[in-house]
């Protein structure tokens, strides 16, 4: 077990290392050009040109990927070109709000898949009414669920907040995880109002993943408990719940925590279009301006720092694939 | 594993968006520091990002909102009129000699920085220096500055290296050179080395300092109490940065929002101007939405196709169908306000069959590719619209946007370049040099597709000398004549915000949109 784990997170650095090589090849010849954004749209030629030797802009490209890695290697992402702030900052007020909305996401994932998979198996026509609207639901883009929800709980309902993470400003607390943060300092107050501002954007990004899940789920489960070691389990005695508990869920785990696994990287490109709506200042919305305006420091750094998670994600999923169904470690 | 557990999480969730809807914490317009109408607190959108609010590096816009509210230079353009004229903000009096290398500042008496630092004309001198040093995108405005004298603590006297007739212009420019505490720039010098002070702290004199920064979530102003002028309206600014011009809506309707400056097109502003609950504005400007040709098209780069397709655009119907309220349709070449219009007309008239022709003739089975920056509404308009107008006509036409970070490098592939592009550009300052000089010469910044009529270039260099309106009237004829550019329209800047915001027609900007003198606003009784 310890092997097969070591062996997934060490084709991680691999994964990481071709990465990096494509991100940069793809920001020096995606034919953007930062310098515009950075000075400014009256900048004149002559200070325009000056700004891009002074970047090494116009350095060849060995030595600008030669500088590029030597910088990463020694973790210094570069200026961002796009808010004149060094990325390892921006990165550092950003990434914890997208690891607060990317919990929540998966959390909200899980506990939808669950529980609509229960209601995903319900026979007659009921059932077949649950299936059409998740199946509709599932198909819905997440600016769209966005969209309806901020209709619907903002304008209509007027329950829940449609901008930002918070509306008493950044936390005081380490974490930089607002919700967290203001468990953490005693604030209840400060922490309600960050769920209040989180359950939105969540809920939008989760829902598709969430019926996803619920679909392989309940697949999974309607086979494992109709199969021939259930009704075994079931003649030697077992309860119901015991075989649902110890062979339906355990076999029916397997497709769903794979599905997890893949919605996972679906689930992050959603994140981007999500922050977007909801003004949350992760690292989403930095993307989407930083390859706007052709910041190639943030760009690559997001892109790797993303990779790395879905990576990693996607390793602890195969880790805990191994550690539910001997047959994955052997195979 | 059970299912139960997670059922339970389930219904934790659900129980904790009732009890959310049951608390009314987030409704809308019930924040905790949202303010209430007729409050001493302002909250004004940002839509997306802004650039770091350092005086000598601010080149973008919105910013200004920051920076012109905590910094003052010594000029300025009087604000609420059209038509540009100068005033004394930290001088009281200025003149210059006759060839328009020397001039002379008298300053004002009894300013302070925020910091505490007296304002005397050593802050002249130093922040000039500053401004050289940091080398960024305005720095030129003060590269011609071959000596600052300082006679007296109240007066200075700027020489040039070479005459310059637009060197007041440019001291009142909004972009213009700012006053900063000699103090603070001893402190904290100009360094290459990541995050500036600057970036996030200020040291003018203006009526507003910077309050707390938190970059790309919000940003606030409060009000200087030892300001020399005139109190401000408001005690404090707030801007939350709002990434969805849908989501500036919503908060704008629900009152979380006291004010949004420009970002509307036309559609957004018309849609403002429905509400009865808020004030909308569009003021003039010299923001100029221009169409630019490329000389190196394979399709428009003859002279003869070339004039014979710009005659055959009706620019006045193009500018209202694309950008309807924002805009208004112009015949000069030169931005609205810079030149008299009687010598700013442009000289190529509208031929209503030319496009007709073009499609049988010289354009038949090519195609216009039509470039604009994906940032500007304006251009996306009058791409969409133009393309369809040339595609009604039979010729083969397509709008095509790209990225700010890839716009200008895709202007700069010659031949393989769009065949035309729409740029809604503003000058620096209300002078015709800073519009001539950057839009119509190679070396400006601004030309885009780095065309080029001699001719004009040198009529453009002499007039801004001694500022030979004749001259400007000739470069202005040849340009036009040219085709290689053709101002569309003169953009408004649009401005919506609550109905107890007063102020704001005395607040706007004559050259530039997007930018108030955000002291003037005061809740309206």
């Amino acid at each position: 077990m310890l092997r097969f784990a070591v062996r997934r997170l060490g084709s991680l650095v691999l994964v990481l290392l071709c990465l990096s090589i494509l991100v940069f090849v793809l920001s020096r010849y995606g034919g953007g050009d930062p310098v515009r954004s950075y000075l400014g749209n009256n900048a004149s030629a002559s200070a325009v040109a000056a700004m891009r030797e002074k970047l090494g802009l116009d350095d060849p490209m060995p030595v600008q990927f030669w500088d590029y890695v030597s910088r990463l290697l020694h973790g210094d992402l570069g200026m961002s070109l796009s808010t004149r702030r060094p990325v390892r900052a921006e990165l550092a007020d950003r990434l914890p709000a997208t690891l607060e909305l990317a919990i929540a996401t998966l959390l909200f994932s899980v506990v939808i898949g669950v529980v609509l998979a229960r209601v995903y198996a319900l026979p007659g026509c009921f059932g077949g009414i649950v299936r059409f609207t998740l199946l509709g639901a599932a198909s819905a883009p997440a600016f769209l669920v966005a969209t309806a929800g901020v209709l619907i709980f903002f304008v209509q309902l007027g329950w829940l907040p449609v901008s930002g993470r918070t509306s008493y400003g950044p936390s005081e607390g380490l974490s930089g995880i607002y919700v967290l943060d203001g468990l953490l300092t005693g604030n209840l107050a400060y922490s309600w109002d960050a769920l209040q501002h989180l359950l939105l954007p969540a809920f939008a990004a989760s829902l598709g993943p969430g019926v996803a899940l619920a679909r392989v789920l309940a697949d999974g489960l309607s086979t494992s408990i109709g199969s021939a070691y259930a009704r075994t389990a079931r003649s030697l005695g077992e309860s119901e719940r015991s075989v649902l508990r110890r062979h339906g869920l355990r076999n029916a785990a397997s497709p769903a925590l794979s599905m997890l696994g893949v919605q996972f990287g679906m689930m992050l490109s959603s994140l981007v279009v999500v922050e977007q709506i909801f003004s949350w200042n992760g690292l989403g919305q930095y993307l989407v301006m930083a390859i706007d305006r052709a910041d190639t420091n943030a760009v690559a750094t997001i892109s790797l720092l993303l990779g790395a998670f879905y990576v990693v994600i996607n390793a602890l999923v195969d880790i805990a694939l191994a550690a539910i169904d001997p047959r994955v470690r052997l195979s | 594993m059970s299912l139960r557990p997670l059922a339970l999480s389930a219904s934790a969730v659900a129980l904790l968006t009732a009890l959310t809807a049951c608390s009314g914490g987030a409704t809308p317009g019930a924040d905790a520091d949202t303010p209430s109408s007729g409050s001493a607190t302002l909250k004004v959108a940002f839509l997306g990002g802004i650039s770091t609010p350092d005086p000598d590096t601010a080149y973008d816009g919105p910013e200004l909102n920051l920076v012109n509210s905590a910094y003052e230079g010594l000029l300025a353009y009087k604000p609420g009129q059209a038509d540009p004229e100068l005033e004394g903000v930290l001088a009281t009096d200025w003149s210059a000699n006759d060839d328009n290398t020397v001039f002379t500042f008298t300053l004002r008496d009894g300013v302070t920085f925020h910091d505490g630092t007296p304002f005397t004309s050593a802050a002249v001198a130093a922040s000039f220096q500053r401004r050289t040093d940091v080398g960024e995108g305005p720095s030129y405005m003060v590269a011609g500055v071959k000596k600052v004298a300082t006679p007296s603590d109240d007066e200075v006297v700027i020489t040039l290296k070479y005459p310059n007739s637009s060197f007041l212009a440019l001291l009142a420019s909004p972009f213009g050179p700012k006053m900063i505490s000699p103090t603070a720039l001893k402190e904290h010098p100009v360094s290459d080395q990541g995050t500036d002070w600057f970036d996030s702290h200020d040291a003018g004199t203006g009526p507003y300092t910077y309050g707390d920064f938190h970059e790309g979530v919000s940003y606030e102003l409060d009000a200087y109490d030892d300001y020399w002028g005139t109190k401000p309206g408001y005690s404090e600014i707030d801007f939350p940065v709002v990434a969805d011009m849908s989501t500036v809506q919503l908060q704008m309707k629900s009152g979380d929002l006291d004010a949004v400056i420009g970002y509307a097109d036309d559609t957004t502003y018309d849609d403002f101007t429905q509400d009865s609950d808020l004030a909308t504005y569009a003021f003039s400007s010299m923001q100029t939405p221009t169409m630019f040709v490329n000389p190196q098209s394979a399709a428009l780069g003859d002279d003869a196709t070339r004039k014979a397709f710009v005659s055959g655009i009706d620019f006045a119907d193009l500018a209202t169908s694309s950008l309807g309220s924002t805009a208004e349709p112009t015949t000069e070449v030169f931005p609205k306000n810079l030149l008299p219009s009687d010598v700013d007309q442009q000289v190529i008239q509208y031929d209503s069959g030319a496009l007709a022709s073009l499609a049988d003739g010289a354009l038949s089975g090519k195609t216009i590719t039509i470039g604009y920056p994906a940032s500007s509404p304006s251009g996306k308009s009058l791409s969409d619209h133009l393309a369809a107008t040339l595609n009604g006509a039979g010729i083969d036409a397509k709008s095509v946007s790209f990225g700010s970070g890839t716009y200008y490098s895709a202007l700069a592939k010659g031949a393989d370049a769009p065949d035309i592009t729409f740029f809604s550009g503003f000058p620096d300052t209300a002078h015709p040099d800073s519009w001539g000089y950057v839009f119509y010469t190679p070396d400006g910044g601004l030309d885009l597709f780095g065309a080029e009529v001699p001719e004009a270039t040198k009529l453009l260099g002499e007039a801004v000398e001694d500022d030979d309106i004749a001259k400007y009237g000739q470069a202005a004829e040849l340009v036009s004549e040219s085709a290689y550019w053709y101002s569309v329209a003169t953009s408004l800047g649009t401005v919506v915000t609550q109905k107890d915001v007063g102020g704001v027609e005395d607040s706007w900007n004559p050259v530039i949109t997007g930018v108030l003198d955000l002291d003037l606003l005061h809740p309206e009784s």
